[in-house]
């Protein structure tokens, strides 16, 4: 029985250990892996340990097993020789008298073997079952740790796109990361002008802050690769030009009701700006001149053309117009047409006044001190639009109603979107914090998109933009914004964003002729390397195929865990995991699943 | 033409912080004719700067009169030019200037002017500072200048209020003789308020002598002139020199002493 | 003491007083050579916020007739507003910084004395009239109350910002009337008393002692207010420029504000502000030469520095 008992600890241990050492142990380079990793083999060596404490507490315990048999079988000779003995002494034989004294000597002999065999086998068993206690206790998995650290972001909230980090500060999301956002004290860092962004992360105050991406690209050549973005939000389709309600100007859907194709409409629209001032924030010089797409309408835009600018896909092919299924269009020779970007510029038509956003609404405020205006940011436009102030034109009308041109191509060519600016240093110290923002990013998107979720968000978005820049907003102003004028990118259309086989707004193909024209305009140098510069800056590219690697391993090891029996330890690290995974923190779901799985 | 300044029933009341009226000048009347000295004496307080800024016009009184002639002064003019114990020169101007401003607002012919300047430069000895700064000149130059500005002006009756109060002794002793001959030259009216005996001696035909505001006095200096240290030092001018500060109540040892 | 003594002594005065002379020539370069070398060394540790002294100045020779910069990127041709859409070339002096530059010096100018010129009729008028305190003061107080750098956003606001003549040229002659309002009367009150009456009692009259005794006597003070004024003036026109309006310097440096991090961006902001600063100086040194003129007779003001 005993030795039987002794045998199924032993293969108990074994299948344990087996299946401790049975998992995929796929690698990866990451030092939280690589932890992970250690600890994994630390455990794995405890449980070898208490393997081979087991066997040898095992081959004592057979030993004496097989010293207790022998004893045995010596006992049953000699009680075998006993028996035949006491026969022959019944007989009264002497003989046999003398032979029965000594088979009774070396009965008792082997009875005492016998008992100091079984004494053996009872101690191997206790050493076997002291083994396996071992052996257990090193099977138990633990929770990898969260290190308690702090993160430095600053907010500008001026525009839905951009205020959004309030959000997680707000619903203590932060906290369940153990992450701490700094400074906080007396207030969190809100910066009130977007110029003020770039320097303050550069002076290392700052580790993280969103911003409009193609802001930075005239900082290439400076120091716009030390805050490179490590995630891209959204795409800012709102660009309009906007008309005083006192203007006699017509929009491009009055004119269309007047029976006006789009194409003429738009031009009709246009031809009233030429010679007029447009109101534009300053900062629409330093970056792609998104009026230029409404200017091109004008018949004059094509033959003022001085230089085209290079409008290339990410092969270094150029770009061409494609009609609303995604084929090319062709023209009367059914050859395909290439995108234009040029030199030419929409302030050779009108006259740019360039004031603040701000400024832009207080002087809209005041009937017909301004006649047209071009404000940048959303909530000046969502406000604007509430006073009465209707778009001559935008890039929403062109979208839908004239969607294969070449003016729509343009604006497709030129549109930005913003992004959490990161100093590069900072995310090579700290890749863990890095993709657990990021994740937080995506956990914001997907609650934006929630009915059931998205009004509290936009209301944490209001409250602070209407404080901050007073303005009115409601939370349903947030939401339009969101809906029509500020497309964002959850999890899910990030990849579309990168991968560039699928049909999508692409960064790295906008923002490269968007460079090209800053280089043509003399803000860059001619000679800048584009697409080695924008390899390097879009390091939000690297960061979510790192991501994206992270969510298949752990859909894997979910699959896994699934078809095991897991301890109670490994199901709460697998049930903390599907936590993380859900709120897109695919780093911590993937170092959770490990430690449950793989040790 | 010289004109008899009269003083009528004249009184000056002042409210005090605290509500308390005060009687800077009580009923006071006299009469001087004109081309008298009159020296104004008193102790400190006692009403003389204030009978002398009612005359000149810069305080209305408030009862009474002050009459040049027939007619009754009211505000201030050039027929009362006055001289003040603080530097009133005005020090942007050249001295030459500073002579000339009276004769400018009364604007006087432009040659008649530098010619009239150009004598009062000479009578007081500041041909060779005609052009420089007052901060430029000593403190007796500058009495002299406003001295010049205010006999320049051509009024009949000089106003004179402890001019050359804050001057040293040989300073005041120079400007002394300056004055008596401007005076003896012009024989203009001059009102000259004092509180130094010594002073009113010197210069003075008649003593007024003032105490609370009212006239207490009107004592004629009869000394010969010019009135050096042995006239000074006459039974005559020591018995003056007795009635005055009977009057102002100080004894003669306390006299001697200060 | 001797002839020879007094001589010496003579000499000696003259040689302290060209040793002083020496002295604060030396501490002045003592001074410039500091500034300039905390600005070098600045500009090595922060070389995208401090260009080196040369840098500036070279963008500024570079930029001030022609400026490739401005017309490339942001002005098109601003400083020739006329020109826009006239079917004219545009020369090219329009994208130069010198048009914007002339511009805010003249609208600084301008308000400046216009300012004065109203200030000084208000603040002196009202010794002649009266009326004229009881009616400016309380509305002077009341403006006076509210910091000038926190009206000028209003400003932007009232007036817009095309038309930088009442925008620009208002807000400083709008700043410089207070200013010099307060300035003159002061002045005219500190003016002794006996001064006053002994005008009058040499037969002054309203006219001449505002002709003889005012206006003269409130010069010192007048002349201090002023170059107060025009170096809040310096600020307050760059100010409302860069809050909006169109031309001038301040429209520059608010473009360039957002220039951040580009190759010229440390330059050209540096450039400009050193500019105003300069012109500021400049100026107030030409002042300075008229108002030593002015106040030749009074010994205190050369004291003062005036």
């Amino acid at each position: 029985m005993k030795r039987l008992r002794g045998a199924i600890v032993l293969m108990a241990a074994l299948a344990l250990l087996a299946t401790a050492c049975g998992g995929d142990t796929t690698t990866t380079d990451t030092a939280a892996e690589a932890e992970a990793r250690a600890e994994a083999q630390r455990q794995s060596a405890a449980a070898a340990e208490a393997e081979a404490m087991a066997a040898e507490a095992q081959a004592e315990a057979d030993a004496a097993a097989a010293d207790a048999a022998a004893a045995m079988a010596d006992l049953e000779e000699a009680q075998a020789a006993l028996e035949a003995t006491m026969a022959a002494a019944e007989a009264g034989d002497a003989e046999a008298q003398a032979a029965l004294e000594a088979a009774e000597a070396k009965a008792a002999e082997a009875s005492d073997m016998a008992a100091e065999a079984e004494a053996m086998a009872e101690a191997a068993a206790a050493d076997a079952e002291q083994a396996q206690m071992e052996l257990e206790m090193a099977s138990m998995v633990e929770a990898p740790e969260i290190r308690a650290a702090e993160v430095a972001m600053g907010i500008y909230p001026c525009c839905a796109d951009l205020a959004y980090w309030q959000i997680p500060i707000e619903l203590g999301w932060w906290d369940e990361l153990n992450i701490t956002i700094t400074p906080n004290s007396p207030t969190y860092h809100y910066f009130t002008a977007s110029q003020e962004i770039v320097p303050w992360l550069q002076r290392g105050d700052g580790d993280v802050a969103q911003a409009w991406v193609p802001g930075s690209f005239g900082t290439l050549e400076t120091f716009g690769q030390t805050l490179p973005p490590i995630h891209f939000a959204d795409i800012y389709v709102g660009y309009a030009i906007l008309v005083d309600p006192t203007s006699d100007a017509k929009t491009a859907l009055e004119f269309m009701e007047e029976g006006m194709s789009f194409s003429e409409a738009a031009t009709a629209a246009v031809q009233q700006l030429v010679g007029k001032e447009v109101h534009i924030p300053p900062h629409s010089t330093t970056q792609a001149q998104y009026s230029d797409a409404f200017f091109a309408y004008l018949p004059q835009w094509w033959e003022d053309v001085q230089e085209d600018i290079p409008a290339l896909d990410g092969e270094g092919n150029p770009l061409v117009l494609l009609g609303r299924d995604g084929t090319p269009v062709l023209d009367d020779d059914g050859n395909t047409q290439p995108i234009r970007i040029t030199t030419n510029d929409w302030r050779n038509y009108s006259t740019p006044v360039y004031v603040d956003d701000p400024t832009i609404v207080q002087l809209s405020a005041v009937a017909g001190r301004i006649e047209f205006a071009m404000p940048y940011g959303a909530p000046t436009l969502v406000q604007m639009m509430r006073n009465g102030w209707d778009p001559l034109i935008n890039f929403a009308m062109m979208y839908e109603y004239d969607a294969a041109s070449q003016q729509t191509a343009i604006a497709s060519a030129t549109v930005g979107g913003t992004g959490l600016l990161a100093r590069r240093e900072w995310v090579e110290e700290n890749k863990d914090l890095t993709y657990r923002i990021i994740s937080v990013a995506n956990r914001i998107f997907a609650q934006l998109e929630d009915p059931d979720t998205q009004y509290e968000l936009w209301e944490i978005e209001a409250n602070l933009i209407n404080e901050k820049r007073q303005l009115e907003m409601e939370p349903e102003d947030i939401g339009i914004i969101w809906d029509t004028i500020d497309p964002s990118f959850n999890w899910e259309d990030q990849e579309a964003l990168w991968d560039l086989s699928m049909p999508s707004y692409h960064p790295e193909t906008v923002f490269r002729t968007q460079i090209e024209k800053l280089k043509a305009g003399g803000v860059l140098s001619a000679n800048y390397d584009t697409q080695a510069g924008l390899e390097e800056f879009l390091l939000a590219q690297e960061l979510y195929y790192d991501l994206k690697g992270m969510q298949e391993r752990s859909d894997d090891l979910f699959a896994r865990a699934s078809g095991m029996d897991l301890s109670e330890s490994q199901q709460s690290l697998v049930d903390q995991a599907q936590v993380f995974y859900d709120r897109y923190n695919f780093y911590d779901s993937l170092r959770f699943l490990e430690a449950a799985l793989i040790g | 033409m010289s004109k008899i300044v009269s003083f009528e029933d004249l009184w000056c009341v002042f409210e005090h912080r605290s509500g308390q009226l005060v009687n800077a000048l009580q009923n006071v009347n006299f009469q001087v004719k004109s081309g008298e000295f009159v020296c104004v004496v008193g102790r400190s307080g006692h009403g003389k700067t204030t009978l002398l800024r009612v005359l000149a016009g810069l305080q209305p009184p408030t009862a009474g009169r002050v009459r040049l002639g027939d007619e009754v002064a009211t505000g201030p003019g050039a027929d009362r030019a006055m001289v003040f114990q603080q530097d009133t020169v005005f020090p942007w101007l050249h001295v030459r200037e500073n002579i000339e401003f009276g004769l400018r607002a009364g604007k006087t012919p432009r040659e008649d002017r530098e010619r009239i300047t150009q004598h009062w430069l000479a009578a007081v000895g500041l041909e060779d500072f005609a052009d420089s700064w007052p901060r430029e000149l000593s403190g007796g130059m500058r009495k002299r200048v406003a001295l010049a500005s205010a006999m320049a002006v051509g009024s009949d009756v000089v106003l004179m209020d402890e001019p050359f109060g804050s001057l040293d002794y040989f300073t005041r002793r120079n400007l002394h003789d300056v004055l008596l001959d401007l005076w003896r030259e012009t024989q203009k009216t001059i009102f000259f308020v004092t509180h130094d005996i010594e002073e009113a001696l010197i210069l003075a035909d008649r003593v007024i002598l003032l105490a609370e505001g009212k006239l207490v006095d009107d004592i004629p200096v009869t000394l010969p002139r010019p009135r050096d240290e042995d006239v000074r030092a006459s039974e005559k001018a020591v018995n003056i020199t007795k009635v005055i500060l009977a009057h102002l109540g100080i004894t003669e040892e306390e006299a001697t002493r200060a | 003491m001797t002839t020879t003594d007094v001589l010496d002594v003579r000499a000696k005065a003259r040689r302290d007083k060209r040793k002083r002379q020496s002295l604060f020539i030396l501490y002045l370069t003592l001074g410039i050579a500091i500034f300039l070398g905390v600005w070098q060394v600045l500009s090595v540790w922060f070389p995208l916020y401090f260009p080196s002294p040369l840098g500036a100045v070279r963008h500024f020779t570079d930029n001030l007739m022609t400026s490739e910069w401005t017309r490339r990127w942001f002005a098109h041709a601003n400083a020739c507003p006329a020109l826009i859409g006239s079917g004219a070339d545009i020369p090219p002096y329009c994208s130069g910084y010198v048009l914007h530059l002339l511009v805010t010096t003249r609208n600084i100018l301008i308000g400046a004395a216009l300012g004065t010129i109203l200030g000084l009729a208000a603040g002196l008028g009202s010794l002649v009239f009266p009326k004229i305190a009881e009616v400016f003061t309380p509305v002077a107080s009341f403006f006076g109350t509210a910091p000038i750098f926190i009206a000028a956003p209003f400003f932007v606001i009232w007036f817009g910002v095309d038309v930088a003549l009442l925008t620009t040229v208002g807000l400083i002659t709008f700043y410089t009337t207070l200013l010099m309002y307060f300035f003159s009367r002061r002045a005219a009150e500190n003016i002794p008393v006996g001064i006053i009456e002994s005008a009058l009692t040499l037969g002054g009259t309203p006219r001449s002692i505002f002709r003889w005794v005012y206006m003269p006597g409130t010069v010192p003070e007048i002349a201090g207010g002023f170059r107060i004024a025009l170096a809040g003036a310096w600020g307050l026109g760059v100010l409302v420029e860069v809050l909006g309006i169109q031309r001038g310097g301040g429209f520059l440096i608010a473009m360039w504000r957002f220039g951040v991090g580009l190759v010229e961006w440390p330059a050209a902001v540096v450039a400009l502000i050193t500019f105003f600063g300069v012109l500021a100086v400049i100026v107030d040194g030409i002042l300075v030469v008229g108002i030593r003129f002015l106040t030749r007779w009074a010994e205190s003001g050369r004291r003062l520095g005036l």
